[in-house]
């Protein structure tokens, strides 16, 4: 009697799901890093040997670089979190006008392109920019009060305006889901204010400030824009500005190589610690969340709170009027024509004029900046279909799979977050340049390569998770109302995901849009994507052109934003509460 | 008709074993019953076949099961959490099983308004499912499991979401519309109310094992081991010493019949539940082992079948008397007082109407037909 039934076809599919997803992503994101391995092991002659890796040791030039990366990432981390832990106690402790907008603004540094970052911290703290001619004109002064850019101050504070909402927004709410009880307790067993907030608060604080301060120190160490334009030599390199350097400028790749792995060491270090806390934290959290009552927060109106209206205003204001008004006059500078010789100007679409005119490089059909927006619409779109059918078959698999091989596919999908995209880009570079042994050049589908598995990790962790649920609460119930798998997964799986996919796939759409670093080391004169062209226009001082192409990045990034998000919102229910841009 | 057979069924996990046989006879109601863990939920996974046995087999009206998919099975379930299509409207969700097997449009709308009347939604069709309180959810989810005419319904402990108010009604109404289509039911609870007050037959389940099958009576009053007697209800459990050599519970049983019906004043020395009685002694009592005795079985009787008022001199036989029981606390639970007492070490909880005058020690009678040994 015995009877043993698997049912063979849903292995066959998982199977067949798991092998096709891996089989792309895999040489994907392996095939590049083996690249600059074996470019870094591989001595003068052939075969394997450490002798290229220790002669670069040994040189002064390399650790002092690397010594640099180390300390501005420290200072940036020190400076962000000093500016974002007021405000996680202010978001998670009170309601107030203008939260929900700097919630949302949090999400900036995830999807704002860097490149855009650093046009409109020039344009906002530039010797001649927003901030020092209001301050000439205030006073009367004839020289630029502030001077900040190209400098170690400059980076230090375009990468905590840039990185401080990622530790607002991880403590804030970590903070908000912790139950007051203890403090409580602790205010019953006669303890004051300060004494609780040192031996109750903050222990249980640290582990969520530690885990977002160490993903922040880990996107500054790997920082590569904000360095680039705002350091502004070679007196403030990088490690990822260097590789880039020595790759593409004084075209020394074993140098670059074996940055990359000094490079890979620190960020897979950091990377690994950042996990461990979290894995920590998460599980404490979510016991305390379970358990949590409503979440305690206090309205400004209550009694005894008003004297807090006032911090708790500047601060969000503050907030928020540095976070948007780079941005704001990248746009407003893009209409703006100065009148010669004077301070005043007028509004007109010049700059979007001489964009799409001959007059800017390129053949004169069609000129570069409209050449660079077609590639970055070819090239995002592309990316996001490819990465977006690999996330599908891997998080079908996952869902299927039991937690022990889940949880080992997870940790193989976060892979490519512990290689930064310059180094990717230098894989795929190498690679480029075999390939073109062999006479296939097309730096299109190496930023395409490379896009995928920058953008993988994100969409991959926001949709696994709801696909997983789906997965165990809906699917048996369409199986036991007749439905078959296949089936199964087109009326009730896919439907119900829909909405958390297709927010993810804007998402990575954006983030392939204003992707810098891995495009700027594959493309070439032929092949520019937006934030190329950007830099190029940087680069020139034409930074009334560089406006007029970041507001159009900004805008199209925006407007696809708004028609999926307004199109998903008319369709479909939401049914998770997992949100973009928690992938951290 | 549909009867339902699961045969020797095994499932190994890990760290869990399950291994159960039962019957639910066609058109009946059967509770599975027991603590959360105990393996009920995966029964019904097997049944279903969302989750494959390892062993065994299940038949319904004499077809097997294992080896069936799930989707081909024709069984309907409720799920704990209802698991409604967030995506569906409610007259969507209902007919989703109705469109799977191809029904017709016309047929599809009035099977569905024939539903939706059933369970008291009418007007419900077009409402969207999040917006639904809990017990809309609830009909919502029966309606749809019962729409493509399943000839099993299972009921994964369907109102253990709802507040207690909610649930007495809901339970009512499920009894009506499983005893109005005769449908063949099994209901997964752990809420002992429940399950004696709607079910034909109860099954008592104890980590993945079958404690006990019944009807409700005879699991409330004739329990089989002592999980099942302290699962569901009151009592008082006193361990003691069996003659090993004599016990059966059965033929212990039978034998006290037997006596009760004789005059006991024959025996000197009877067994009934094979616990050593001796009644040419003065002192009718048991024996309560001693902390370090062996304590092979237990003595149990409900709180409502002890009673302070000694009974009629010639039914002296039939009761098992407890001498010296000292009030330890009487609290009171509104139809009745539940009196604690301590009886050489033991609690003796009783049920009474009234508070008994003040003494130093009582005497506590119950019948020897209420008094199992487990």
């Amino acid at each position: 009697m015995k009877k043993r039934t698997v049912s063979h076809k849903n292995n066959v599919s998982l199977s067949f799901s798991l092998l096709a997803g891996m089989g792309i992503l895999i040489p994907l994101f392996f095939l590049p890093v083996g690249f600059i391995l074996f470019k870094g092991f591989t001595g003068e002659g052939s075969g394997f040997s450490f002798s290229l890796l220790r002669e670069q040791l040994s040189s002064p030039y390399i650790w002092r670089i690397t010594y640099f990366t180390l300390k501005q990432a420290f200072w940036s981390t020190v400076l962000s979190l000093l500016i974002a832990l007021p405000g996680a106690y202010l978001l998670s402790h009170f309601s107030f006008f203008g939260k929900k907008l700097l919630k949302s603004l949090s999400v900036i540094p995830f999807v704002l392109p860097p490149i855009l970052v650093v046009l409109g911290f020039v344009i906002f703290y530039g010797n001649s920019g927003y901030i020092n001619r209001f301050l000439m004109n205030l006073f009367d002064l004839s020289d630029p009060p502030l001077r900040i850019l190209y400098s170690f101050k400059a980076i230090i504070l375009a990468h905590s305006f840039y990185n401080f909402p990622i530790i607002l927004r991880v403590v804030s709410s970590y903070w908000e889901g912790l139950s007051d009880t203890e403090e409580k307790a602790a205010y019953s067993l006669g303890a004051k204010r300060i004494r609780v907030f040192f031996t109750v608060t903050l222990p249980r604080l640290i582990p969520s400030i530690i885990s977002s301060a160490s993903i922040v120190f880990l996107f500054c160490f790997t920082s590569f824009a904000v360095i680039l334009v705002l350091g502004g030599g070679p007196q403030f390199t990088t490690l990822e500005v260097e590789i880039y350097r020595q790759a593409r400028i004084s075209f020394n790749l074993d140098t670059a190589a074996v940055l990359t792995i000094i490079s890979l060491v620190f960020s897979i270090t950091i990377f690994l610690f950042h996990q461990h806390i979290q894995h920590r934290y998460t599980a404490a959290g979510n016991t305390v969340s379970v358990l949590r009552e409503s979440p305690s927060l206090m309205s400004l109106g209550q009694k005894g709170k008003r004297f807090l209206y006032l911090p708790i205003m500047l601060y969000s204001a503050l907030a928020v009027f540095f976070l948007l008004a780079p941005i704001i006059s990248v746009i407003i500078t893009s209409f703006q024509v100065p009148i010669h010789r004077t301070q005043e100007v007028t509004y007109s679409l010049k700059w979007y004029r001489s964009l799409f005119s001959s007059a800017y490089g390129g053949p004169a059909i069609i000129s570069g900046s409209a050449r660079s927006i077609i590639n970055s619409f070819t090239i995002a779109s592309a990316s996001m279909l490819v990465t977006t059918f690999i996330t599908l078959l891997l998080s079908f698999s996952s869902a299927r799979m039991s937690k022990t091989y889940s949880r080992i596919l997870e940790i193989i999908s976060m892979l490519p977050m512990m290689v930064s995209s310059v180094i990717l880009g230098l894989g795929y570079f190498l690679i480029a340049k075999e390939m073109q042994k062999v006479g296939f050049s097309s730096p299109r589908i190496m930023i395409i390569g490379a896009h995928v598995v920058i953008t993988f990790p994100f969409l991959y962790k926001t949709i696994t998770p709801v696909f997983k649920e789906i997965h165990k609460t809906y699917s048996p119930a369409s199986y036991v109302l007749g439905a078959a798998p296949l089936k199964t997964i087109l009326k009730v799986e896919l439907p119900i995901l829909r909405s958390t996919l297709i927010s993810g796939m804007i998402f990575i759409f954006a983030i392939s849009m204003g992707e810098f670093n891995a495009a700027l080391i594959l493309s070439n004169s032929q092949v520019e994507t937006i934030p190329i062209t950007m830099y190029r226009l940087i680069g020139s001082y034409n930074f009334y052109g560089a406006c007029a192409l970041g507001t159009i990045l900004m805008v199209s990034s925006l407007g696809i934003f708004y028609f999926f998000d307004t199109a998903r919102k008319r369709t479909s229910p939401e049914i998770s509460s997992s949100s973009v841009g928690d992938v951290f | 008709m549909s009867t339902l057979t699961v045969e020797s069924l095994k499932k190994t996990y890990p760290e869990f074993n399950l291994e159960i046989s039962l019957t639910a006879e066609s058109g009946t109601l059967v509770s599975l019953l027991g603590p959360s863990g105990c393996g009920k939920s995966t029964t019904l996974s097997l049944i279903t076949g969302i989750e494959n046995p390892d062993y065994g087999s299940i038949t319904l009206n004499n077809k097997e099961l294992t080896g069936i998919p799930t989707w081909s099975r024709n069984i309907g379930l409720v799920f704990q959490n209802y698991a409604l299509f967030p995506n569906m409207s409610v007259y969507q969700n209902i007919s989703y099983g109705l469109r799977v097997r191809k029904y017709s449009r016309a047929e599809i709308r009035e099977r569905v308004f024939e539903l939706l009347r059933l369970v008291g939604l009418d007007n419900y069709e077009n409402r969207s499912c999040a917006l639904l309180s809990g017990g809309e959810q609830q009909r919502v989810a029966l309606a749809r499991a019962l729409a493509p005419n399943p000839e099993l319904l299972l009921l994964d402990e369907p109102l253990s979401a709802l507040d207690a108010k909610l649930r007495l009604r809901l339970r009512e109404e499920i009894q009506r519309i499983q005893q109005e289509l005769h449908i063949t039911t099994v209901y997964v609870t752990h809420d002992q109310d429940e399950a004696l007050s709607i079910s034909d037959k109860i099954i008592v389940m104890n980590s993945g094992r079958t404690e006990q099958e019944g009807a409700p009576e005879d699991i409330y009053r004739r329990p089989e081991t002592l999980f099942s007697g302290t699962f569901i209800g009151d009592s008082s459990i006193i361990p003691v010493h069996c003659d090993t050599q004599h016990f059966d519970t059965d033929k212990g049983e039978k034998e006290a019949e037997h006596l009760a019906k004789d005059s006991a004043d024959d025996y000197d020395q009877i067994f009934y539940g094979s616990v050593m009685y001796d009644a040419s002694q003065r002192t009718e009592r048991f024996q309560p082992c001693s902390a370090n005795g062996e304590k092979d079985h237990y003595l149990f009787i409900r709180p409502e079948n002890f009673s302070l008022d000694p009974p009629p001199e010639g039914q002296k036989a039939e009761f098992n008397i407890f001498y010296d029981a000292v009030l330890k606390k009487a609290v009171y639970r509104g139809p009745f007082y539940q009196a604690i007492f301590s009886w050489h070490g033991y609690d003796i909880t009783v049920f009474i109407s009234n508070l008994p005058a003040k003494k130093d020690s009582y005497t506590l009678y119950a019948r020897r037909y209420d008094s199992l040994i487990l």
